[in-house]
């Protein structure tokens, strides 16, 4: 069977049996139709097999007695009574400036038991190098000998070692 | 679509979620009344026989529960399609892992368009309904879409997951596929 070549008309043919074009569409549309026996023939065919489709009787009201409860929307806001906030304000300001106070007038702390990395031998630089060791009563002569120590180190290696790979000691016969 | 407005409320799908989430209960009523007939032919159309109420009430029921999912970005309806395409489907695999455990007698195999039956008054019709079985899952499915319910392209490309050319093309191959079979 031929076909007619207006695919724009076609395609709005569905559209016409739902009553959904402009009027002006509708027009143009129907216009065609009377010329047009493959156009009338296709709509004729739609209209056939929409009327097949039968609309199965829903119960509304079940269903909406089956529908979840909405879920409001948050409708909390931060309203706080200003009396409760001048009392959050002198609570703020009490723990806040004893806090201030105890930490100034606390005393400098000093590390008992610092922990020894290295000594030297030499008599004036028998100094302690030690993490957090307070050294701000060093004399100029121990503080020189502190940094002459530190340049006579060996490179500190910068990585963690690489666990993966265990050293191997090779016995090269006193090699 | 020609029965939105056939509760008698003029508000707009999104007006009405809106009312319905402010706690009024006459929203949903009206959103039911307006695509529950839609929704139902829908199923009814892809083969469902005697749950169709089940899957609709399902189907609004999933669709309420997550109605703050709903961007407005398709059609309420199309959107209620989409859901209840997605509880058929869940359906139908569930009830093929079942006839898997459970032997069936053959005669029971559904075939779409089986929810016609009480139409099917005369030779004209049994034609037309044999020359939709004819046509190829994706053909119907979009024919079905667009001649019975009246979306567009743009709302079959959506819920179908293909292009909108595609949607057109399939739809056109139906139609030339169906005056084939009807002229035999």
């Amino acid at each position: 069977m031929t076909e007619c070549q207006n695919a724009e008309v076609r395609d709005l043919l569905p559209d016409l049996l739902h009553g959904r074009l402009d009027p002006s569409e509708r027009r143009q549309v129907e216009a065609h139709l009377r010329g047009c026996a493959e156009c009338r023939h296709e709509l004729e065919l739609l209209r056939r097999v929409h009327d097949l489709s039968r609309t199965p009787a829903v119960d509304v009201a079940a269903i909406v007695q089956a529908l979840p409860a909405p879920r409001r929307r948050a409708n909390f806001s931060w309203h706080i009574s200003p009396a409760w906030r001048a009392a959050a304000a002198v609570v703020f300001l009490a723990v806040g400036g004893s806090a201030v106070l105890h930490y100034r007038d606390r005393p400098a702390r000093v590390n008992s038991a610092p922990a020894v990395l290295g000594t030297s031998g030499d008599s004036t630089a028998d100094v302690e190098l030690a993490v957090g060791y307070d050294y701000t009563d060093l004399s100029d002569a121990q503080l020189q000998a502190l940094l002459n120590d530190i340049q006579q180190m060996d490179a500190v290696p910068l990585a963690e070692p690489d666990m993966t790979h265990p050293m191997v000691v090779l016995d090269n016969g006193g090699m | 679509m020609t029965d939105a407005n056939s509760s008698g409320d003029e508000r707009g799908d999104q007006e009405l979620i809106d009312a319905w989430r402010g706690g009024d209960q006459r929203a949903a009523s009206v959103l039911v009344t307006r695509h529950a007939p839609a929704v139902a032919r829908f199923v009814a159309s892809r083969g469902e026989r005697q749950d169709v109420d089940e899957v609709v009430q399902d189907t609004f029921v999933r669709a309420f529960g997550a109605v703050g999912a709903f961007r407005g970005d398709s059609s309420l309806r199309t959107w209620l399609f989409a859901i209840a395409r997605r509880l058929m489907l869940d359906r139908r695999r569930a009830e093929k892992r079942q006839r898997l455990q459970v032997e069936i007698a053959e005669d029971d195999a559904a075939t779409e368009y089986d929810a016609l039956d009480g139409v099917v008054a005369d030779e004209t019709q049994a034609r037309l309904r044999g020359a939709l079985d004819g046509l190829s899952p994706r053909q119907r499915e979009v024919f079905t879409l667009r001649v019975n319910d009246g979306l567009t392209y743009k709302e079959i490309a959506d819920l179908v997951g293909t292009t909108e050319g595609a949607a057109r093309v399939h739809y056109h191959n139906a139609v030339h596929c169906l005056k084939e079979l009807l002229d035999d």
